[in-house]
């Protein structure tokens, strides 16, 4: 999940806290989200708590929540991390925030692409569909 | 009510929502089928812990069949085909074709779960595969799936799959190609989809008793295709039903007068099961109120909310107030309607619906 976040940021686990430097988040719950719809300024996902395994929600949020980078990627089917916790500033000032990154797949290549067809042959030839 | 049916009673047992929704009927002589299936709030396969529940194998189980590939009918259908033996399963015809195998490559190159069916109907192909009982049956309207005389064991049955027509079958693979992988793209996860043209909708005789299960067919204005067309079939059985699975949660998308008219007896016994996503919360008020004004028999799996919220951290619980238009728990225990009656005496139904079920009555 780190890979994911601004450079100035540091989300840990929740309820894991640790000293630096820099501003850090301390995580208190946090959930991976799928996009099921986009809607004029918000969107719905279903989220499930990863702090929380075997809890599955539908939340609506607004896209203000969503940072101008990863605006482009909100679309249905896009995979989210979603977390709250407090941030804590090198100034020793605390905030609560909510901080939603949204994952960057790769881009589909040329060859990925005809590879489909070719792992549609083997589906076909080993489960005896088309037969 | 307690323990299974006798071998000469029809059961019709509708689950909903856990994650999605499940019918399980009793075809007599101990046999049944299976159409969809539900999550648990634990995750397992809704319909294999009611016939546990009933003291029944997962053995027991003749068939089982998709509807559609929607995550909100075949969450657990996986596991239902690993963990009934015996079943045969069947899909709608447009699954077995490239567009729609496609994604299911597609989707495993991804690695990610999406919020479609996709991967349970992976999991289906492999596992069918795997224990050496062939491909799905990939049906298409109009053809009857099996039929069993009767006898002293038993009232017989048969059952037909209504639907999909060629043209929704058409529709459903335009549909297949709007989520294909294109070069250059960024991947995802293949996106729940909005509409179902290709729907499984079945018809069951068991005994004299009759069963319309409307899967998530809807209205359309083509004679070829949604309930129009199964009504104006002439390749279908014509008796009207005693039993109806209200199609796709009760949307008006889905109603179609002639469905009501030509396809059920008046005022048929039936169920419905809820459904939330995005902005969509089925069946609305109005919804209920046209259902009700139909026949005074139809049952709601689950009424009213659906699960309470978890507890979190009060820090959270501010943020959340202020982050979020709305969240709701949607991982619940299914709730449940079951209906049964002498297969031979149609109509004289005993019900069971345990609470958070409800009678459908008309607002006025």
């Amino acid at each position: 999940m780190a890979a994911n976040q601004p450079d100035d940021l540091i989300v840990e686990p929740a309820t894991v806290s640790h000293h630096s430097p820099q501003a850090h988040i301390r995580s208190l719950q946090s959930w991976e989200g799928r996009v099921l719809d986009v809607l004029k300024d918000s969107f719905v996902a279903i989220v499930t708590d990863l702090t929380m395994p075997g809890v599955e929600e539908q939340v609506e949020l607004d896209l203000e929540e969503v940072t101008p980078d990863d605006l482009p990627l909100v679309r249905p089917g896009a995979v989210f991390y979603w977390s709250i916790g407090y941030r804590d500033e090198p100034s020793r000032s605390r905030s609560r925030v909510s901080v939603i990154r949204f994952r960057r797949l790769p881009r589909w290549s040329e060859r990925e692409v005809a590879n489909i067809a070719e792992g549609v042959r083997a589906l076909k030839e080993r489960t005896g569909i088309g037969t | 009510m307690s323990g299974p049916p006798q071998a000469d009673e029809v059961e019709v047992t509708l689950l909903g929502p856990g994650r999605g929704e499940s019918v399980i009927v009793h075809l007599g002589a101990g046999e049944w089928l299976i159409v969809d299936s539900c999550a648990t709030k634990s995750g397992g396969a809704a319909p294999l812990r009611y016939l546990a529940h009933l003291g029944v194998a997962p053995d027991a189980v003749r068939w089982l069949v998709a509807s559609h590939w929607h995550d909100d009918h075949v969450r657990g259908f996986g596991e239902l085909v690993e963990s009934c033996p015996n079943a045969k399963v069947a899909q709608a015809a447009a699954l077995e074709q490239d567009e729609f195998l496609s994604l299911v490559v597609a989707a495993e190159g991804v690695m990610v779960d999406g919020p479609s069916g996709v991967d349970e109907m992976r999991r289906t192909v492999m596992a069918l595969s795997a224990d050496g009982r062939g491909r799905p049956e990939f049906v298409r309207a109009d053809q009857r799936l099996d039929m069993v005389a009767a006898s002293p064991a038993g009232p017989g049955f048969e059952f037909w799959a209504l639907s999909p027509s060629n043209e929704a079958l058409v529709d459903a693979l335009k549909e297949f190609a709007t989520y294909a992988a294109v070069s250059g793209e960024t991947k995802r996860t293949v996106p729940r989809p909005k509409r179902n043209p290709s729907s499984v909708v079945l018809y069951v005789r068991v005994g004299a008793t009759l069963v319309l299960l409307g899967a998530d067919l809807e209205s359309e204005s083509s004679d070829g295709r949604g309930w129009r067309a199964i009504v104006q079939s002439s390749g279908r059985p014509t008796e009207p039903a005693h039993y109806v699975k209200i199609p796709h949660h009760g949307s008006v998308d889905a109603h179609d007068e002639t469905m009501w008219t030509e396809l059920v007896v008046d005022s048929p016994h039936g169920g419905v099961t809820p459904f939330r996503a995005g902005k969509t919360s089925l069946p609305r008020n109005s919804d209920i109120d046209r259902i009700a004004k139909r026949s005074p028999n139809i049952w709601l799996t689950r009424s009213g909310a659906t699960a309470s919220s978890p507890r979190r951290p009060s820090a959270v619980e501010r943020t959340l107030r202020s982050a979020v238009r709305s969240i709701e728990v949607i991982s619940v225990d299914p709730g449940r309607v079951t209906m049964r009656c002498p297969a031979g005496r149609p109509g004289e139904w005993t019900i069971d619906a345990p609470q958070p079920a409800r009678r459908l009555q008309p607002s006025s």
